[in-house]
């Protein structure tokens, strides 16, 4: 199970955020470990700052849990923490630091290919996080047109899948949400300009109109993240099948 | 005089980008003027935020009333019928719309480029930010004397500082930024965050005011159209352009 949190930062202080999370996550505080080492919270596969989007400033994490269970024998525990508190507190001197928390719940998705195995590289550059919010009940075809079409375009452009996931609790469902390195943000225009001239692409919408009525994908939203220096993500997340 | 500028967001559909250039850079321009629906200031494309792929362009008004009838009788136009069905070949070029009408915030003076028009290539970047609802012109104040210094000594040129008149979520300042690449304003961004003097007004007017004075950030990294790039203070197109795309 994976836990997606990103939080609407209040304006100029996502640096501030970053930090904050560094003191709590990564931080010796007791007996050489960081809080979240000692509460057994595992650090996250990836973490980033928002480049451009919706609602910015933008600070979000991934988690991966072996069960809810364990994330809930150990998660709200830190919640209580002293220390943390009063990290908190000194950050929200005058207002809150964090605005807003979205906090959703992500399983793999079948177009996520994991055979790869996973090594020790760590994947900077540019992420992108594209959320396709789909028609209801049209999430099967979907999956098979990321999997065998858009991926794999994605790849030949130059990105890199870090992960796809299907959202399992979260907003504006049934969503899939895949997370896409690039080398650097000229590669990445460049590669949005391709894919929506690609043939391939266009004969896929074509026949979802005739056979559906209508595109699979409701509403599309795209934000470019930079990726947080100390926690720069494996491939595929560090995630073996 | 007034003066009004408007902002039209597009929300491409996938894979009509390309046609919708052509149409907007191209093909409406004799309809545009036919009825009086002036050209456009700028255009551009964007693949980063919440409507890509995304299209924009900005047009100026020093009259609503005209704004209104000149659109009413463009859209009205079988001509306008014609080549848009034409050009749509059975589907729509645009699946959302955001319009937002703007007028000029009095601090753009303070950061208006005093040579002559000129084309500013490079990145361009569209803030919608969201402005403390009651104390919204010490929020744009914060802007002139904070924000917008700073980062224009890190290297952005201000191309227009607006206050959202009609449209979502006011109050909003709308700000169109240049910057010369992408690394330049990454570096910027991120010594803008840093800056602990910066950091230390945050506070000051988090406590002035019981709350910070601007809100959630709608931003669009925007690659300008080679066929109308933004001149600066937003200046119109000039003439010889215009020309070229009655043709």
């Amino acid at each position: 199970m994976f836990e997606y949190r990103f939080y609407e930062v209040s304006a100029s202080r996502v640096e501030e955020e970053v930090d904050r999370m560094g003191a709590v996550c990564f931080d010796p505080v007791r007996n050489g470990r960081s809080l979240f080492d000692e509460y057994g919270i595992p650090r996250p596969l990836a973490e980033w700052t928002a480049v451009a989007g919706a609602r910015l400033p933008l600070y979000g994490y991934l988690l991966e849990w072996e069960s809810l269970k364990q994330r809930d024998a150990t998660f709200p525990k830190f919640w209580t923490e002293p220390y943390w508190h009063a990290v908190r507190d000194r950050s929200d001197e005058g207002g809150p630091l964090v605005e807003r928390i979205e906090d959703w719940l992500l399983a793999p998705s079948p177009a996520w290919n994991r055979t790869r195995p996973t090594d020790e590289t760590r994947i900077g550059g540019i992420h992108e996080m594209r959320i396709h919010h789909l028609l209801a009940g049209y999430a099967g075809p979907y999956t098979e047109y990321l999997k065998i079409l858009e991926l794999p375009q994605l790849k030949i452009l130059g990105g890199t899948v870090l992960g796809v996931f299907d959202v399992l609790i979260g907003p504006n469902m049934p969503a899939i949400i895949s997370f896409i390195a690039w080398p650097d943000f000229e590669t990445h225009q460049f590669a949005m300009r391709r894919l929506d001239l690609e043939p391939r692409l266009r004969v896929q919408r074509e026949a979802w109109k005739r056979e559906h009525g209508q595109a699979l994908v409701r509403e599309f939203e795209q934000t470019l993240l930079r990726p947080v220096p100390r926690s720069l993500p494996r491939p595929n997340f560090g995630v073996s099948v | 005089m007034d003066e009004y500028y408007e902002l039209r967001l597009y929300r491409c559909t996938p894979g009509r980008l390309h046609d919708l250039h052509h149409r907007m850079g191209y093909e409406i321009a004799p309809l545009f003027a036919r009825h009086g629906v002036s050209r456009p200031l700028a255009y551009w494309e964007g693949y980063a935020g919440f409507s890509a792929p995304l299209y924009c362009y900005m047009l100026r008004w020093t009259d609503l009333d005209e704004r209104f009838r000149a659109f009413g009788a463009f859209y009205a136009d079988p001509d306008w019928a014609l080549q848009r069905d034409a050009s749509n070949v059975g589907e729509h070029m645009v699946e959302r719309v955001d319009l937002a009408l703007l007028r000029p915030a009095p601090i753009w003076q303070e950061f208006k480029d005093p040579g002559p028009p000129r084309a500013v290539g490079g990145l361009h970047e569209l803030r919608l930010q969201r402005l403390n609802t009651r104390n919204s012109t010490a929020s744009l104040r914060a802007l002139a004397d904070v924000d917008l210094p700073d980062l224009k000594a890190r290297g952005a040129q201000i191309l227009g500082v607006f206050s959202l008149w009609f449209g979502s979520g006011t109050p909003l300042a709308v700000i169109l930024l240049a910057w010369p690449d992408f690394e330049t304003r990454e570096s910027a961004i991120k010594g803008h965050e840093r800056d602990t003097k910066i950091l230390q007004v945050r506070r000051e007017e988090r406590c002035k005011y019981g709350g910070p004075l601007a809100g959630a950030c709608e931003t669009h990294l925007l690659l300008p159209a080679r066929y109308g790039i933004a001149r600066t203070n937003l200046s119109a197109q000039p003439e010889s352009v215009q020309a070229l795309h009655a043709d």
